[in-house]
């Protein structure tokens, strides 16, 4: 092997190695593009994905949708679904901070009739609704929410529920939903169904007493949660049905009192009724409050608990609020009684803060 | 917790019915609102109900679809008991 030799093979051994490393750059090169493009498209579907369900989002798009409608067949469906789903699901945050899982979450399901046999044995015993094209979408959401309140709401205590409060349900959430989001849906919906259902006096007065309940806070976070919590208690049985219903009926006409009282007015504070039991303590006075301190309104809580009341509501508002805390707090210290879960509620009337904290026996 | 809100776009009326041999019946004016009784056509269709092989259809005014979805709605009385409107 001359010198020569010598000097193409170590020429050879060197492009050799340039050449590997060469190869290993690359390949090193394209891997990681290959790794950071599928992140960029797996980040993207992703995000796309979490967009496209926010409810501010589907109420954004779909106008804009519905004016691509008249071109391509999926967007003017999407313009559809996505304003019911993003009115309908905005409204269902706020109302769900009001009480738990009250409102649940909305998804337009376009049915499928390709199969006559199939067709029935899914949707046996389901109402489907006719929607129209996007250009009338305020009529659609009206159909959509009234379906959606009806079925959704509750509905595992509707039977308890005598037939013109469960209507006045439907009429005060559905108003109460559509007031929040689209006003030409709410004056179509007023024009035609709230105001020939008021006809009813009976509709009207239960729908009066609603309202009343809503501007005081407490539809949903006491009358609503009690219902709910009544076909828990009651295990769906469908015993006595006239004497439950009679007593949610009661339950009404309580909680109206209630949230008609008018400061230094005494209305019962107590409902004991064949099925629902429940106490409210106010603190209401703050001067009254310094004077007494905490014991007369713990004892008013512990008394309505040992006659029976298997819930106890503590309302109080501004400026009592921190007493009302000092209450709870007592209770939760030095009896047996918990808050229940997620039951602890800030909200306000007018200009006022207000405190509902629903408290139980810690074996119940 | 989701609940669906089922539905059929307007522009498949026409084929639902005919797949369903209903269209010849409507347009025969044989098929009408279960809650006023008013005679349907495929523009005043409002909702479908199926129920026991057969479809029940009620018309497009709002009134009668808020009856319609409380007498529909699952759980609001027992089997033979009666709504007010009934």
């Amino acid at each position: 092997m001359t010198m020569n030799d010598l000097k193409y093979y170590f020429l050879f051994i060197l492009v050799s190695i340039f050449g590997l490393l060469g190869i290993i750059l690359i390949t090193n090169q394209i891997l990681r593009t290959a790794i950071g493009a599928g992140g960029t498209f797996i980040s993207a579907y992703i995000f796309l994905n979490i967009i496209t369900n926010l409810p501010s989002y589907q109420k954004f798009i779909a106008p804009i949708l519905s004016v691509l409608g008249k071109i391509s067949r999926d967007a003017e469906l999407d313009s559809i679904a996505y304003n019911i789903q993003g009115n309908l699901n905005q409204y269902r945050q706020v109302v769900n901070q009001e009480y738990s899982d009250l409102v649940p979450e909305t998804v337009l399901e376009w049915v499928n009739h390709e199969n006559e046999e199939e067709f029935h044995e899914i949707y046996n015993g389901k109402l489907i609704l006719k929607l129209h094209p996007s250009s009338e979408n305020r009529i659609n959401l009206v159909k959509a929410t009234m379906a959606q309140v009806s079925k959704g709401v509750i509905p595992e205590s509707r039977i308890y529920v005598a037939s013109q409060i469960n209507d006045s349900i439907d009429l005060s959430l559905t108003n109460k939903i559509l007031s929040e989001q689209d006003r030409t849906s709410l004056l179509y919906f007023r024009n035609e169904v709230l105001v020939p259902k008021l006809r009813d006096s009976m509709i009207l007065n239960y729908f009066r007493c609603m309202e009343i309940l809503d501007d005081e806070g407490l539809f949903t976070r006491l009358y609503l949660r009690e219902l709910k919590q009544l076909a828990f208690r009651h295990g769906l049985k469908t015993a006595n049905l006239p004497e439950i219903r009679q007593d949610t009926t009661d339950f009404l006409e309580f909680a109206d009192q209630i949230a008609k009282k008018e400061r230094g007015v005494d209305v019962i504070l107590d409902y004991y009724g064949s099925h629902i039991r429940t106490g409210i303590v106010m603190v209401a006075n703050p001067i009254w409050f310094q004077k007494v301190g905490v014991h007369p309104y713990v004892k008013r809580a512990i008394d309505k608990f040992q006659a029976g009341c298997e819930i106890v509501y503590i309302i109080g508002w501004e400026p009592t609020i921190r007493y009302t805390e000092s209450v709870i707090t007592y209770l939760i210290m030095n009896h047996d009684i918990e808050p229940i879960r997620d039951s602890i509620k800030w909200y306000t009337v007018g200009n006022l803060r207000r405190l509902c904290v629903a408290m139980r026996k810690k074996d119940t | 917790m989701k609940e669906s809100v089922l539905a059929i776009p307007y522009d498949e009326i026409s084929d639902f019915l005919e797949q369903f041999d209903l269209l010849s019946s409507l347009e025969r004016g044989e098929i009408k609102c279960l809650l006023c009784g008013k005679t349907l056509n495929q523009d005043n269709i409002g909702a479908i109900y199926p129920y026991n092989n057969e479809i029940i259809f009620a018309c497009d005014n709002l009134f009668c679809l808020q009856l319609v979805v409380t007498k529909f709605a699952p759980l609001r009385n027992v089997k033979g008991e009666k709504y007010d409107y009934e």
